[in-house]
């Protein structure tokens, strides 16, 4: 197996696993492969293990740690999966340009109140996300007060670093994209599709650093148990947020498609639709998870 | 006062578990990762991947069921620990009863086989 793929392999484990395990492994992966293993195989096998100890170290599985920890779990995989919906919504928004325009009169109804659901529901799980950073503040100025900076320097610096990156590519994506014509921005310039797709992944890239920052600054502040049981309220309420949008999308997008089909046909309209799909599926499915999971831990069912 | 063996360590029970395979490979004696890897496979003809492999190390580790000797060179030999041996005694215990009611049953020479049609 090629050295940097095998480096970048062993990146996804926790630093602490490394360090203790990582020399070994790399040591074993090298034997393995020179004895005629698949190297493909064996670099997805890592990373399914990699996945597997981050997610025990974050206690959204597994048993191996304290209520509490499976808790916060629990909450964290709620923010992950608000996360990834994040990036579903930016699909959507790519979707909803123009669409009243192409629908008849006649058939606005069941697409302007799916879409205002759509919209209401973002505005709530929105609110939830921000009320359950906001009720851990005053602990994350605790944590920062008593020292705690260290622990968390690493992975805001490079959250910050992502962010400036994302925040200069969008500049430059808006100055490029002010100078084309509507045609050219929506598929007919093959350069500036593929500068739009980098920039998604910058900001997918620097949204998922953030969430790592929120995860770990979650496991360092110690919540009590009323605190843990208002996240775990927000953290579903949230996931019902999650649902409520996929749902009212997935109508709006039909009832859209049913009388303008053409405004959703064309690999620039139908891929977002697609991946906004995938995603919000994707999201609620975990957003349950966690909300499941945390509320088992807080005994509140 | 005696111990109770501790609970099962295998999160399935399944005999091709990788915690339970590891602790069948390190009773006939310490082995590094890449030994234990070949054991298994001669034994059981399952190929565990590094990954799953060290996985299971870990977990087998942080509950002192296994136990790592010194390093030599770039590997590290892992044993079992007498909790190990324990865990590891009461799963294939537990195994061995399944084992035995299925046998009784498919020879035909324990009752329960008279619900099963010709």
């Amino acid at each position: 197996m090629n050295r940097v793929v095998l480096g970048l392999l062993l990146l996804l484990y926790p630093r602490a696993w490394r360090a203790r395990y990582g020399q070994e492994l790399r040591h074993v992966i090298a034997q393995t492969t020179a004895a005629g293993r698949s190297s493909w195989r064996t670099g997805v096998d890592v990373a399914r293990a990699a996945a597997a100890v981050r997610a025990k170290a974050l206690g959204i599985v597994g048993a191996g740690v304290t209520r509490q920890d499976r808790a916060i779990g629990g909450c964290v995989l709620v923010l992950w999966a608000w996360a990834a919906f994040v990036v579903a919504g930016a699909a959507v928004l790519k979707t909803s340009e123009h669409w009243q325009g192409a629908v008849p009169t006649g058939d606005r109804a069941l697409p302007t109140a799916a879409f205002a659901a759509l919209v209401t529901a973002a505005g709530v799980g929105t609110v939830m996300v921000l009320g359950g950073i906001a009720v851990t503040l005053p602990r994350v100025v605790a944590m920062l007060s008593g020292g705690g900076w260290p622990q968390i320097r690493g992975p805001v610096l490079r959250a910050a670093s992502v962010t400036l990156v994302a925040a200069v590519w969008t500049l430059g994506l808006a100055v490029w994209a002010h100078r084309l014509g509507s045609v050219a921005r929506n598929g007919g310039n093959t350069l500036f599709g593929g500068a739009f797709v980098g920039w998604a992944l910058s900001v997918a890239v620097s949204l998922a650093a953030w969430t790592a920052v929120a995860s770990l600054i979650a496991r360092h502040i110690g919540l009590g148990r009323r605190l843990l049981v208002a996240e775990a309220l927000l953290a579903g309420a949230g996931t019902c947020a999650m649902a409520v949008m996929s749902v009212a999308a997935v109508v709006w997008w039909w009832s859209v498609g049913r009388v303008a089909p053409g405004v959703f046909s064309g690999a620039s309209a139908a891929t977002p639709v697609v991946v906004a799909i995938v995603l919000m599926a994707g999201s609620t499915c975990l957003g349950i998870a966690g909300t499941t999971r945390a509320a088992r831990e807080l005994g509140l069912v | 006062m005696a111990q109770s063996p501790p609970s099962r360590t295998t999160s399935s029970g399944r005999p091709n578990d990788p915690p339970l395979l590891i602790l069948t490979s390190l009773a006939s004696g310490p082995k590094h990762g890449y030994a234990l890897l070949q054991d298994i496979e001669a034994f059981a003809g399952v190929q565990l991947g590094p990954g799953t492999l060290y996985g299971a190390i870990g977990r087998l580790e942080q509950r002192g069921l296994i136990a790592a000797a010194a390093e030599r060179g770039r590997t590290r030999p892992y044993r079992l620990t007498a909790t190990g041996s324990q865990v590891l005694a009461s799963a294939l215990g537990e195994m061995r009863a399944i084992v035995d009611v299925g046998t009784r049953r498919l020879s035909g020479s324990d009752g329960a086989a008279a619900g099963v049609p010709a």
